[in-house]
Protein backbone atom coordinates (compact mmCIF):
# COMPACT_ATOMS: atom_id res chain seq x y z
CA UNK A 1 0.00 0.00 0.00
CA UNK A 2 1.90 3.25 -1.07
CA UNK A 3 0.80 6.10 1.37
CA UNK A 4 -0.86 9.36 -0.29
CA UNK A 5 1.86 11.59 -0.85
CA UNK A 6 1.00 15.31 -1.71
CA UNK A 7 3.10 16.99 -4.73
CA UNK A 8 3.85 20.68 -4.25
CA UNK A 9 3.04 21.89 -7.88
CA UNK A 10 3.48 25.73 -7.37
CA UNK A 11 4.66 27.66 -4.27
CA UNK A 12 1.80 30.59 -4.56
CA UNK A 13 2.42 31.22 -0.56
CA UNK A 14 1.93 34.77 0.17
CA UNK A 15 3.32 35.91 3.85
CA UNK A 16 -0.16 37.96 4.02
CA UNK A 17 -2.09 35.27 2.58
CA UNK A 18 -3.16 32.61 5.49
CA UNK A 19 -6.45 31.94 4.87
CA UNK A 20 -6.52 29.02 2.90
CA UNK A 21 -8.98 26.79 2.58
CA UNK A 22 -8.33 22.79 2.46
CA UNK A 23 -9.53 22.53 -1.25
CA UNK A 24 -7.11 24.39 -2.22
CA UNK A 25 -5.92 23.39 -5.91
CA UNK A 26 -2.04 23.93 -5.38
CA UNK A 27 -1.41 20.25 -4.37
CA UNK A 28 -2.17 17.40 -6.66
CA UNK A 29 -2.19 13.64 -4.88
CA UNK A 30 0.23 11.18 -6.35
CA UNK A 31 -2.81 8.77 -6.54
CA UNK A 32 -4.67 12.11 -8.85
CA UNK A 33 -1.15 12.42 -11.00
CA UNK A 34 -1.44 8.68 -11.75
CA UNK A 35 -5.13 8.75 -12.77
CA UNK A 36 -4.23 11.34 -14.96
CA UNK A 37 -1.62 9.65 -17.19
CA UNK A 38 -4.12 6.73 -17.49
CA UNK A 39 -7.07 9.20 -18.56
CA UNK A 40 -4.59 10.79 -20.85
CA UNK A 41 -3.75 7.27 -22.43
CA UNK A 42 -7.29 6.41 -22.85
CA UNK A 43 -8.67 4.64 -19.83
CA UNK A 44 -12.11 5.90 -19.21
CA UNK A 45 -12.66 4.34 -16.14
CA UNK A 46 -9.36 6.55 -14.78
CA UNK A 47 -10.91 9.39 -16.42
CA UNK A 48 -14.62 8.53 -14.53
CA UNK A 49 -12.63 8.85 -11.28
CA UNK A 50 -11.33 12.10 -11.86
CA UNK A 51 -14.39 13.39 -12.92
CA UNK A 52 -15.45 11.89 -9.23
CA UNK A 53 -12.70 14.05 -7.90
CA UNK A 54 -13.55 17.14 -9.08
CA UNK A 55 -17.40 17.40 -9.96
CA UNK A 56 -18.32 19.22 -7.38
CA UNK A 57 -15.89 21.74 -7.79
CA UNK A 58 -16.70 22.32 -11.29
CA UNK A 59 -20.53 22.50 -10.77
CA UNK A 60 -20.20 24.80 -8.09
CA UNK A 61 -18.02 27.20 -10.43
CA UNK A 62 -20.20 26.70 -13.20
CA UNK A 63 -23.50 27.46 -10.98
CA UNK A 64 -22.18 30.28 -9.38
CA UNK A 65 -20.94 31.90 -12.74
CA UNK A 66 -23.95 31.56 -14.58
CA UNK A 67 -26.25 31.62 -12.28
CA UNK A 68 -28.55 28.93 -13.08
CA UNK A 69 -28.79 24.56 -13.31
CA UNK A 70 -29.43 24.42 -16.70
CA UNK A 71 -26.68 26.03 -17.61
CA UNK A 72 -24.38 25.09 -14.83
CA UNK A 73 -24.72 21.36 -15.94
CA UNK A 74 -24.32 21.98 -19.38
CA UNK A 75 -21.48 23.66 -18.94
CA UNK A 76 -19.85 20.94 -16.48
CA UNK A 77 -20.37 18.77 -19.10
CA UNK A 78 -18.33 20.79 -22.19
CA UNK A 79 -15.57 21.25 -19.44
CA UNK A 80 -15.17 17.34 -18.62
CA UNK A 81 -15.18 16.92 -22.28
CA UNK A 82 -12.28 19.28 -22.92
CA UNK A 83 -10.30 18.25 -20.17
CA UNK A 84 -10.66 14.80 -21.94
CA UNK A 85 -9.66 16.30 -25.28
CA UNK A 86 -7.00 18.40 -23.95
CA UNK A 87 -5.58 16.38 -20.96
CA UNK A 88 -2.74 15.46 -23.34
CA UNK A 89 -1.89 18.94 -23.29
CA UNK A 90 -1.72 18.81 -19.52
CA UNK A 91 1.32 18.99 -17.83
CA UNK A 92 2.25 17.66 -14.41
CA UNK A 93 4.08 20.42 -13.08
CA UNK A 94 1.31 22.33 -12.59
CA UNK A 95 -2.28 21.94 -10.57
CA UNK A 96 -4.45 20.57 -11.77
CA UNK A 97 -7.55 22.05 -10.81
CA UNK A 98 -6.38 25.03 -11.63
CA UNK A 99 -6.08 23.98 -15.21
CA UNK A 100 -9.51 22.70 -14.52
CA UNK A 101 -10.45 26.12 -13.33
CA UNK A 102 -9.13 27.72 -16.33
CA UNK A 103 -11.18 25.39 -18.90
CA UNK A 104 -14.18 26.07 -16.26
CA UNK A 105 -14.05 29.69 -16.87
CA UNK A 106 -13.42 29.62 -20.74
CA UNK A 107 -16.75 27.61 -21.10
CA UNK A 108 -18.60 29.68 -18.71
CA UNK A 109 -17.41 32.37 -20.77
CA UNK A 110 -18.57 30.52 -23.70
CA UNK A 111 -21.88 29.94 -22.73
CA UNK A 112 -22.64 33.10 -21.53
CA UNK A 113 -22.06 34.76 -24.52
CA UNK A 114 -24.57 32.52 -26.03
CA UNK A 115 -27.07 33.23 -23.14
CA UNK A 116 -27.04 37.02 -23.92
CA UNK A 117 -28.10 36.09 -27.21
CA UNK A 118 -31.30 34.73 -26.17
CA UNK A 119 -31.67 37.09 -23.26
CA UNK A 120 -31.63 35.04 -20.00
CA UNK A 121 -30.89 35.94 -17.16
CA UNK A 122 -29.93 34.50 -13.88
CA UNK A 123 -32.68 32.62 -12.28
CA UNK A 124 -34.11 33.96 -8.96
CA UNK A 125 -34.04 32.30 -5.73
CA UNK A 126 -37.81 31.11 -6.45
CA UNK A 127 -36.13 28.85 -9.26
CA UNK A 128 -32.87 28.14 -8.00
CA UNK A 129 -32.71 28.25 -4.39
CA UNK A 130 -33.94 24.92 -3.45
CA UNK A 131 -31.05 24.21 -0.61
CA UNK A 132 -33.38 25.96 1.90
CA UNK A 133 -34.49 22.93 3.87
CA UNK A 134 -38.54 22.57 4.63
CA UNK A 135 -38.15 21.83 8.01
CA UNK A 136 -36.45 24.48 9.33
CA UNK A 137 -38.77 26.20 11.75
CA UNK A 138 -38.33 29.85 11.59
CA UNK A 139 -40.02 30.87 8.55
CA UNK A 140 -38.91 33.99 8.97
CA UNK A 141 -35.18 33.18 9.34
CA UNK A 142 -35.31 31.46 5.93
CA UNK A 143 -37.09 34.11 4.08
CA UNK A 144 -34.56 36.18 5.12
CA UNK A 145 -31.78 33.91 4.24
CA UNK A 146 -33.49 33.77 1.06
CA UNK A 147 -33.46 37.63 0.63
CA UNK A 148 -30.58 37.49 1.37
CA UNK A 149 -29.37 34.91 -1.13
CA UNK A 150 -31.25 36.64 -4.20
CA UNK A 151 -29.45 40.25 -3.23
CA UNK A 152 -26.25 38.96 -3.74
CA UNK A 153 -27.03 36.77 -6.41
CA UNK A 154 -28.28 40.35 -8.61
CA UNK A 155 -24.90 42.17 -7.07
CA UNK A 156 -22.93 38.71 -8.69
CA UNK A 157 -25.31 39.07 -11.75
CA UNK A 158 -23.87 42.80 -12.28
CA UNK A 159 -20.19 42.42 -11.99
CA UNK A 160 -18.16 42.10 -15.18
CA UNK A 161 -17.14 38.49 -15.92
CA UNK A 162 -13.60 38.67 -14.93
CA UNK A 163 -14.43 40.48 -11.94
CA UNK A 164 -16.86 37.91 -11.13
CA UNK A 165 -14.17 35.42 -11.98
CA UNK A 166 -11.83 36.66 -9.89
CA UNK A 167 -14.04 37.28 -6.86
CA UNK A 168 -15.58 34.07 -6.87
CA UNK A 169 -12.14 32.10 -7.33
CA UNK A 170 -10.77 34.26 -4.16
CA UNK A 171 -13.66 34.90 -1.97
CA UNK A 172 -15.90 31.75 -2.73
CA UNK A 173 -13.17 28.99 -3.68
CA UNK A 174 -10.64 30.43 -1.42
CA UNK A 175 -8.07 30.46 -3.89
CA UNK A 176 -4.61 33.13 -3.15
CA UNK A 177 -4.72 36.28 -5.40
CA UNK A 178 -1.86 34.36 -6.84
CA UNK A 179 -3.11 31.43 -7.64
CA UNK A 180 -6.45 33.37 -9.13
CA UNK A 181 -4.21 35.63 -11.44
CA UNK A 182 -2.30 31.84 -12.74
CA UNK A 183 -5.84 30.84 -13.61
CA UNK A 184 -6.86 33.47 -15.25
CA UNK A 185 -3.85 34.09 -17.14
CA UNK A 186 -3.36 37.68 -15.23
CA UNK A 187 -1.21 39.21 -13.08
CA UNK A 188 -2.08 39.83 -8.86
CA UNK A 189 -2.17 43.16 -9.38
CA UNK A 190 -4.59 43.30 -11.78
CA UNK A 191 -6.51 40.43 -10.58
CA UNK A 192 -6.28 42.52 -6.80
CA UNK A 193 -7.78 45.47 -9.23
CA UNK A 194 -10.69 43.53 -10.13
CA UNK A 195 -11.24 41.82 -6.53
CA UNK A 196 -11.25 45.40 -5.16
CA UNK A 197 -13.49 46.60 -7.98
CA UNK A 198 -16.16 43.86 -7.59
CA UNK A 199 -16.12 44.11 -3.60
CA UNK A 200 -16.85 48.00 -3.74
CA UNK A 201 -19.23 47.29 -6.53
CA UNK A 202 -21.26 44.24 -4.37
CA UNK A 203 -21.14 46.86 -0.99
CA UNK A 204 -22.71 49.72 -3.21
CA UNK A 205 -25.09 46.89 -4.07
CA UNK A 206 -25.90 45.74 -0.88
CA UNK A 207 -25.32 48.77 1.03
CA UNK A 208 -29.12 49.45 1.68
CA UNK A 209 -30.11 46.41 2.73
CA UNK A 210 -27.00 46.16 5.30
CA UNK A 211 -27.81 49.50 6.44
CA UNK A 212 -31.26 48.24 7.14
CA UNK A 213 -30.68 45.76 8.78
CA UNK A 214 -27.91 47.12 10.95
CA UNK A 215 -25.28 44.08 10.82
CA UNK A 216 -23.07 44.19 14.09
CA UNK A 217 -19.19 44.42 12.29
CA UNK A 218 -17.55 41.12 11.74
CA UNK A 219 -14.27 40.81 13.39
CA UNK A 220 -11.26 41.68 11.28
CA UNK B 1 -2.57 57.31 6.61
CA UNK B 2 -5.43 59.46 5.58
CA UNK B 3 -8.89 58.64 4.66
CA UNK B 4 -8.59 59.40 1.20
CA UNK B 5 -5.67 57.07 1.18
CA UNK B 6 -7.73 54.62 3.42
CA UNK B 7 -10.13 54.15 1.12
CA UNK B 8 -9.38 52.28 -1.88
CA UNK B 9 -7.38 50.06 0.87
CA UNK B 10 -10.56 48.85 2.74
CA UNK B 11 -11.57 46.39 0.56
CA UNK B 12 -8.37 44.58 0.19
CA UNK B 13 -8.02 44.92 3.87
CA UNK B 14 -11.46 43.30 4.64
CA UNK B 15 -10.70 40.39 2.39
CA UNK B 16 -6.89 40.76 3.89
CA UNK B 17 -5.08 41.19 0.38
CA UNK B 18 -2.91 43.22 1.71
CA UNK B 19 0.90 43.39 2.74
CA UNK B 20 1.12 43.11 6.08
CA UNK B 21 2.56 46.58 6.59
CA UNK B 22 -0.34 48.06 4.79
CA UNK B 23 -2.43 46.11 6.59
CA UNK B 24 -1.50 47.26 10.02
CA UNK B 25 -1.19 51.03 8.76
CA UNK B 26 -5.17 50.44 8.04
CA UNK B 27 -5.60 49.17 10.94
CA UNK B 28 -4.17 51.76 13.33
CA UNK B 29 -6.47 54.41 10.78
CA UNK B 30 -9.47 52.22 11.60
CA UNK B 31 -9.05 52.68 15.05
CA UNK B 32 -9.13 56.53 15.14
CA UNK B 33 -11.75 57.16 12.13
CA UNK B 34 -15.50 56.49 12.66
CA UNK B 35 -16.05 56.76 9.26
CA UNK B 36 -13.84 54.50 7.89
CA UNK B 37 -14.62 51.96 10.35
CA UNK B 38 -18.55 52.05 9.38
CA UNK B 39 -17.29 51.45 5.49
CA UNK B 40 -15.57 48.81 6.71
CA UNK B 41 -18.01 47.00 8.01
CA UNK B 42 -19.91 47.05 5.21
CA UNK B 43 -17.59 45.67 3.64
CA UNK B 44 -17.27 42.93 5.83
CA UNK B 45 -21.13 42.58 5.56
CA UNK B 46 -20.72 42.50 2.21
CA UNK B 47 -18.42 39.91 2.02
CA UNK B 48 -20.63 37.60 4.89
CA UNK B 49 -23.26 37.84 2.18
CA UNK B 50 -21.28 37.02 -0.12
CA UNK B 51 -20.39 33.52 1.60
CA UNK B 52 -24.03 32.76 1.25
CA UNK B 53 -23.99 32.31 -2.44
CA UNK B 54 -23.72 28.67 -2.42
CA UNK B 55 -25.19 26.58 -5.24
CA UNK B 56 -28.28 24.49 -4.57
CA UNK B 57 -27.77 20.14 -4.17
CA UNK B 58 -27.07 18.28 -6.67
CA UNK B 59 -27.68 14.87 -6.27
CA UNK B 60 -25.75 11.81 -6.93
CA UNK B 61 -27.95 11.44 -9.65
CA UNK B 62 -27.16 14.49 -11.30
CA UNK B 63 -23.54 13.37 -11.09
CA UNK B 64 -23.97 10.43 -12.38
CA UNK B 65 -25.73 12.02 -15.22
CA UNK B 66 -23.57 14.47 -16.34
CA UNK B 67 -20.68 11.55 -15.86
CA UNK B 68 -22.68 9.63 -18.35
CA UNK B 69 -23.21 12.26 -20.71
CA UNK B 70 -19.59 12.89 -21.18
CA UNK B 71 -18.56 9.10 -21.01
CA UNK B 72 -21.03 8.79 -24.14
CA UNK B 73 -19.89 11.97 -26.14
CA UNK B 74 -16.61 10.88 -25.39
CA UNK B 75 -17.36 7.36 -27.18
CA UNK B 76 -19.08 8.74 -29.88
CA UNK B 77 -17.05 11.86 -30.71
CA UNK B 78 -13.55 10.42 -30.00
CA UNK B 79 -14.00 7.22 -31.74
CA UNK B 80 -11.08 5.65 -33.42
CA UNK B 81 -11.20 7.49 -37.26
CA UNK B 82 -11.89 4.78 -39.66
CA UNK B 83 -8.36 4.49 -42.23
CA UNK B 84 -8.59 6.61 -45.55
CA UNK B 85 -7.63 4.02 -48.57
CA UNK B 86 -4.47 5.26 -50.35
CA UNK B 87 -5.56 8.22 -52.96
CA UNK B 88 -7.35 9.50 -49.80
CA UNK B 89 -4.05 9.98 -48.06
CA UNK B 90 -2.41 11.19 -51.05
CA UNK B 91 -5.07 13.78 -51.58
CA UNK B 92 -5.03 14.36 -47.83
CA UNK B 93 -0.59 14.87 -47.33
CA UNK B 94 -0.91 17.06 -50.55
CA UNK B 95 -3.73 19.58 -49.44
CA UNK B 96 -1.47 19.76 -46.17
CA UNK B 97 -0.07 23.23 -45.23
CA UNK B 98 2.76 22.64 -45.39
CA UNK B 99 2.76 20.64 -48.59
CA UNK B 100 0.65 23.37 -50.55
CA UNK B 101 3.86 24.85 -52.18
CA UNK B 102 5.85 21.68 -53.27
CA UNK B 103 1.89 20.27 -55.13
CA UNK B 104 1.70 24.33 -56.08
CA UNK B 105 5.41 24.34 -57.75
CA UNK B 106 4.85 20.59 -59.24
CA UNK B 107 1.61 21.46 -60.68
CA UNK B 108 3.45 24.57 -62.07
CA UNK B 109 6.31 22.51 -63.51
CA UNK B 110 4.06 19.97 -65.36
CA UNK B 111 1.70 23.12 -66.81
CA UNK B 112 5.16 24.92 -68.06
CA UNK B 113 6.29 21.78 -69.64
CA UNK B 114 3.37 20.41 -71.39
CA UNK B 115 2.76 23.84 -72.56
CA UNK B 116 6.39 24.18 -74.05
CA UNK B 117 5.97 20.64 -75.78
CA UNK B 118 3.03 21.95 -77.30
CA UNK B 119 4.45 25.13 -78.52
CA UNK B 120 7.60 23.61 -79.79
CA UNK B 121 6.91 20.49 -82.54
CA UNK B 122 10.60 20.22 -83.50
CA UNK B 123 11.31 18.30 -79.80
CA UNK B 124 8.46 15.50 -81.35
CA UNK B 125 10.43 13.19 -83.39
CA UNK B 126 8.39 10.54 -84.40
CA UNK B 127 7.55 11.29 -88.20
CA UNK B 128 11.08 13.05 -88.86
CA UNK B 129 12.96 12.32 -92.43
CA UNK B 130 16.40 11.15 -91.38
CA UNK B 131 19.19 11.05 -93.68
CA UNK B 132 22.64 9.68 -92.89
CA UNK B 133 25.86 10.33 -94.46
CA UNK B 134 28.77 8.90 -93.82
CA UNK B 135 32.16 9.66 -95.01
CA UNK B 136 35.01 7.35 -95.83
CA UNK B 137 38.72 8.32 -95.39
CA UNK B 138 40.08 10.65 -97.53
CA UNK B 139 42.49 9.28 -100.05
CA UNK B 140 46.10 9.62 -98.61
CA UNK B 141 47.99 12.16 -100.54
CA UNK B 142 47.72 12.90 -104.48
CA UNK B 143 49.32 9.39 -105.38
CA UNK B 144 46.73 8.20 -104.14
CA UNK B 145 44.18 9.64 -107.12
CA UNK B 146 46.61 8.69 -110.00
CA UNK B 147 46.64 4.93 -108.91
CA UNK B 148 42.34 5.43 -108.76
CA UNK B 149 42.19 7.30 -111.33
CA UNK B 150 41.77 5.00 -113.70
CA UNK B 151 38.69 3.39 -111.93
CA UNK B 152 37.45 6.47 -110.50
CA UNK B 153 34.38 6.30 -112.97
CA UNK B 154 33.75 2.83 -111.99
CA UNK B 155 34.14 4.10 -108.17
CA UNK B 156 32.09 6.83 -108.58
CA UNK B 157 29.19 4.71 -110.49
CA UNK B 158 29.78 1.53 -107.47
CA UNK B 159 29.10 4.50 -104.95
CA UNK B 160 26.47 5.82 -106.89
CA UNK B 161 24.68 2.61 -107.01
CA UNK B 162 25.40 1.47 -103.98
CA UNK B 163 24.02 5.21 -102.94
CA UNK B 164 21.03 4.50 -104.78
CA UNK B 165 20.39 0.87 -103.94
CA UNK B 166 20.52 1.77 -100.70
CA UNK B 167 18.06 4.67 -100.91
CA UNK B 168 16.29 2.33 -102.97
CA UNK B 169 15.88 -0.72 -100.30
CA UNK B 170 15.18 1.82 -97.66
CA UNK B 171 12.75 4.18 -98.39
CA UNK B 172 10.99 1.74 -100.51
CA UNK B 173 10.97 -0.71 -96.74
CA UNK B 174 11.65 -3.92 -98.90
CA UNK B 175 10.82 -6.95 -97.49
CA UNK B 176 13.99 -8.49 -95.14
CA UNK B 177 14.97 -11.15 -97.64
CA UNK B 178 14.83 -8.39 -100.46
CA UNK B 179 17.00 -6.25 -98.44
CA UNK B 180 19.07 -9.22 -97.91
CA UNK B 181 19.89 -9.41 -101.69
CA UNK B 182 20.33 -5.56 -102.47
CA UNK B 183 22.70 -5.73 -99.34
CA UNK B 184 24.42 -8.72 -100.74
CA UNK B 185 24.65 -7.50 -104.33
CA UNK B 186 26.29 -4.42 -103.38
CA UNK B 187 28.50 -6.07 -100.92
CA UNK B 188 29.83 -7.89 -104.01
CA UNK B 189 30.47 -5.20 -105.96
CA UNK B 190 32.02 -3.33 -103.34
CA UNK B 191 34.44 -6.16 -102.92
CA UNK B 192 35.02 -6.26 -106.61
CA UNK B 193 36.02 -2.59 -106.32
CA UNK B 194 38.13 -2.92 -103.48
CA UNK B 195 40.14 -5.66 -105.27
CA UNK B 196 40.25 -3.16 -108.21
CA UNK B 197 42.30 -0.86 -105.54
CA UNK B 198 44.29 -3.25 -103.65
CA UNK B 199 47.51 -0.71 -104.04
CA UNK B 200 45.51 2.08 -102.37
CA UNK B 201 46.21 2.16 -99.12
CA UNK B 202 43.22 3.65 -97.48
CA UNK B 203 39.72 3.13 -98.69
CA UNK B 204 38.75 5.39 -101.00
CA UNK B 205 35.78 8.30 -100.22
CA UNK B 206 32.70 6.85 -99.99
CA UNK B 207 29.56 8.75 -99.69
CA UNK B 208 26.82 6.71 -98.38
CA UNK B 209 23.05 8.11 -97.60
CA UNK B 210 20.70 6.69 -96.12
CA UNK B 211 17.11 8.15 -95.82
CA UNK B 212 14.59 6.92 -93.25
CA UNK B 213 11.26 7.34 -94.35
CA UNK B 214 7.81 6.53 -92.49
CA UNK B 215 5.85 5.65 -95.91
CA UNK B 216 2.50 6.19 -93.54
CA UNK B 217 2.65 9.79 -94.01
CA UNK B 218 2.73 11.66 -96.95
CA UNK B 219 5.96 12.80 -97.65
CA UNK B 220 4.46 16.54 -98.67
CA UNK B 221 3.40 17.09 -94.40
CA UNK B 222 6.11 19.71 -93.41
CA UNK B 223 8.12 17.26 -91.48
CA UNK B 224 11.28 17.76 -89.82
CA UNK B 225 14.27 16.50 -91.54
CA UNK B 226 17.35 15.19 -90.06
CA UNK B 227 21.10 14.45 -91.55
CA UNK B 228 23.40 12.89 -89.67
CA UNK B 229 27.37 12.63 -91.64
CA UNK B 230 30.14 10.32 -89.88
CA UNK B 231 33.32 11.57 -90.44
CA UNK B 232 36.12 9.54 -90.91
CA UNK B 233 36.95 10.45 -87.05
CA UNK B 234 34.53 8.03 -85.05
CA UNK B 235 34.48 10.37 -82.25
CA UNK B 236 33.10 13.54 -85.17
CA UNK B 237 29.68 13.05 -86.06
CA UNK B 238 27.43 16.04 -88.22
CA UNK B 239 23.99 16.22 -87.27
CA UNK B 240 21.87 18.74 -89.22
CA UNK B 241 18.61 19.91 -88.61
CA UNK B 242 16.33 21.40 -90.84
CA UNK B 243 12.43 22.23 -90.97
CA UNK B 244 12.12 22.46 -94.40
CA UNK B 245 12.29 19.64 -97.18
CA UNK B 246 15.12 19.16 -99.52
CA UNK B 247 14.94 20.75 -103.01
CA UNK B 248 12.99 18.37 -105.66
CA UNK B 249 16.51 17.75 -107.24
CA UNK B 250 17.78 16.53 -104.29
CA UNK B 251 15.75 13.99 -103.16
CA UNK B 252 18.11 11.45 -103.32
CA UNK B 253 19.63 13.07 -100.37
CA UNK B 254 23.56 13.66 -102.20
CA UNK B 255 22.89 16.95 -103.48
CA UNK B 256 20.69 18.53 -101.06
CA UNK B 257 23.84 18.03 -98.39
Amino acid sequence: MIPEVTIEAHDFTVASEKRLPENVPTQVSRSLARLIDRAAAGDMVAFDEIMKHSEQRVMRMTWRMLGNEADARDAAQEVFLRVYKYLGRFRQDQPFFAWVYQITLNVCRDIAKKRRQYDTQFTSLENGGNDVSDDQADAEKTLIRQQERELIMKAIATLPERERAAILLRDLEGLSTDEVAHIMRSTPTTVRSQISSARQKIRVYCGRYLKREERRPHEL
Amino acid sequence: MNCKNVEPLLSLYVGRDLEEEQSRLVAAHLRSCSECTLAADEYAGASQLLQGYEPPFFSDEIYAGIRGQVLNEIKREFRAPVRPGIFSQVFLALVQPRMRWITAVVLLAISVTALYLSRNPSHQLPNQEQVTVRTGEPTRGGGGADVRSGNSNESASSSLLSHKAQDHVSSRRLPTTARRKANAGLAANNRSQHLHNTKVDAATSESVVQRHVDVSQPSTAPVPLRVEMQTSNQNIRIIWLSTQRPRAGARDGSKGI
